[in-house]
């Protein structure tokens, strides 16, 4: 059992943030880790119509234990429909998926994603990390994409050492001028903040920051150069009590996705 | 006539050294669940070589394929990080030596290889953001041919494509198929249907080889006809340590085993001493795991059952005959038709 008393940790409070991406009623792409703990928290609390997709086929599985992936049976159990995965992407590609979560090793200052390997050459990887999975195809194919991951200045390089998924390419206009259809990443969030893209430049800038987290020590656990919004920065809205407890007692019981690493 | 298509049944070790060559290409049919380790724990045991091998959602399968020396070639879109952050995965440690290429897809595009593969078209366009990743620029063994670029003949519009795959051999683990090689598979799929039918040769084992009446009566389960399978081998627990509906959970026990093994190139050695090299066959394997982890282990992954409810195929058989009593395809009632064998007699055959 968990204890309920402890303070919210850092994927506790992404899991929390991410769910308040969700609209009710809308189709959610579900990613292995994080997005699944937001999904689950979005649907038990402000939205309780919505439709989970993940990639292995399940659709809107009932409530139950925690997937530890996304192609575990928990995300189909008792789900009205199992797909087989060239149609869920489909699915996407038609239009109907409303918003999607993909993770992150590293994103750069335009929110392009890196989950294939650290490095300078990818024949002699540093470190080989999981490779594409639904990465690529999801930035092309929801209609909104999140980025998620944790944030330190290694995770937030000017340049990622291999672009996975493309983001908004070189910024400004590359990305309509390569070509690509979907509407690029909205928003990049980790513990410490939630940034979107200059609407002109595309460059990540902060939106909000949660409580203690000033500017500038955002700018220190990022690699490049980021852009400041103007006027005052607003607060990240934190976890509330109910919802953190939900976490720890419906969502992930078992801490599968929401206990930190021993360090 | 009388019914004589042969039995396919045989041992895993009977199946692998009849259609598993060296050089072959080989996938693993299994999307994440269900992953054919009593088949791939073979291969290793005969140690085929010169592998080119494809795992869309690659996990343990892939790690001991490469640590068996079986494998060359590897075409993957996603690998389970295993060996925890020091020590690294197999993979990665046979890459960096040189000894084994990778060719990177993403989900989509690895599916649309075997998409493409199972329709039997030579290419399958793909979603254009690839085109500016370093998925589609970064080349390995598949060099000019991992993408290539047609424009839409209907938009005018610039589209990747990708070529088709149709790798030697899918090895395929099953709830249940008849000796015939019909197969039958529930839960989440992934790219499992599109693997098995591209492939050339598909070797199935089941946890319950049942008769022809069962796959008959549930014909929706069957994902791939009895014709196109080389080989039917029934092997409980021939999926074991990965989960399969119906059955069992992954099993955490032998899963956390594996990932301590990680921690040495030798753990991995002795580990395949043990549990591969070792032993026969999956019987064996499954004594092994009680001898060392206990009974109790083993049945704490067992599911618990929630069954489908059974699908009505009924039909009514058709009469010729409609409500008002004519006879639908000649247009004319009883005395009709009596009529018309009495003027045409000879023509109408109603034998």
């Amino acid at each position: 059992m968990r204890d309920l008393n402890a303070p919210a940790n850092p994927l506790e409070t992404l899991a929390y943030i991410i769910a308040q991406q969700i609209e009710d009623h809308s189709v959610v792409y579900i990613g292995t880790g994080i997005p699944m703990v937001a999904g689950i928290l979005a649907k038990k609390t402000h939205a309780p119509n919505i439709t989970l997709v993940y990639e292995s086929g399940g659709q809107d599985p009932i409530e139950g234990d925690m997937p530890w992936s996304v192609g575990c049976p928990m995300t189909w159990r008792k789900s009205p429909t199992i797909m087989e995965m060239s149609y869920s992407f489909a699915q996407c590609y038609n239009g109907y998926v409303d918003i999607g979560f993909l993770g992150f090793a590293q994103v750069d200052m335009y929110g392009n994603v890196n989950t294939h390997m650290i490095g300078k050459d990818y024949h002699q990887p540093k470190v080989r990390l999981t490779g594409s999975g639904g990465n690529n195809d999801l930035s092309s194919l929801t209609e909104k994409m999140v980025l998620v991951g944790l944030q330190t200045p290694d995770k937030f390089p000017e340049k990622v050492d291999f672009v996975t998924s493309v983001g908004w390419l070189a910024g400004d206009d590359s990305r309509r001028e390569a070509g690509l259809i979907g509407n690029g990443p909205a928003a990049v969030i980790s513990p410490w903040g939630v940034y979107d893209f200059h609407p002109v430049s595309k460059r990540m800038r902060v939106k909000s920051l949660t409580p203690g987290v000033t500017f500038e020590i955002a700018q220190q656990l990022t690699g490049f150069e980021l852009l400041r919004p103007e006027g005052d920065i607003p607060d990240t809205k934190l976890i509330t009590p109910e919802c953190l407890k939900i976490i720890r007692t419906q969502v992930d019981p078992r801490g599968v996705f929401t206990i930190m690493p021993a360090a | 006539m009388k019914n004589c298509r042969p039995s396919k049944v045989m041992t895993a070790h009977e199946a692998v050294s009849r259609y598993v060559h060296d050089g072959d290409s080989v996938i693993t049919g299994n999307y994440t669940e269900g992953l054919p380790f009593s088949l791939l724990f073979e291969i290793i045991r005969q140690r085929k070589k010169g592998l080119t091998y494809y795992s869309q959602s690659g996990s343990a399968d892939v790690e001991f394929m490469v640590a068996g020396d079986c494998v060359d070639k590897l075409c993957t879109a996603f690998l389970h990080k295993w060996g925890g952050r020091t020590a690294g995965g197999m993979v990665e440690r046979y890459q960096r030596a040189g000894k084994l290429q990778v060719e990177d897809y993403s989900n989509f595009t690895y599916n649309a290889r075997l998409a493409a593969g199972a329709n039997g078209y030579s290419f399958m366009p793909v979603l254009p953001s690839i085109m500016d990743s370093d998925v589609f620029k970064i080349r390995d063994y598949m060099g000019e041919n991992k993408f290539g670029v047609v424009r839409c003949p209907f938009t005018g519009r610039e589209i990747p494509v990708v070529p088709a795959a149709n790798p030697d051999v899918c090895l395929l683990h099953v709830q249940r198929a008849d000796k015939h090689g019909n197969a039958q598979h529930w839960g989440g799929l992934g790219s499992t249907v599109h693997a098995c039918l591209a492939s050339k040769t598909i070797i199935v084992s089941c946890e319950e080889l049942v008769d022809f009446d069962v796959i008959k009566s549930s014909p929706h389960h069957t994902i791939v006809p009895g014709f196109r399978v080389s080989a039917v081998i029934e092997e409980p627990y021939g999926c074991h340590p990965s989960e399969l509906p119906g059955y069992r959970n992954p099993d955490m026990t032998m899963l956390r085993f594996i990932d301590n093994s990680f921690s040495s190139d030798e753990g991995l050695r002795s580990m395949f001493d043990e549990w591969v090299y070792g032993l026969p066959d999956r019987a064996s394997y499954i004594k092994h795991y009680i001898d060392v982890f206990g009974v109790e282990s083993l049945n704490r992954y067992r599911a618990r059952s929630y069954y489908s409810a059974p699908a009505d195929y009924g039909v009514a058989f058709e009469s010729g005959w409609d409500t008002y009593g004519q006879a639908l395809l000649l247009g004319v009632d009883m005395a009709g038709l009596e009529q018309l064998i009495a003027e045409k007699g000879d023509l109408v055959d109603v034998n």
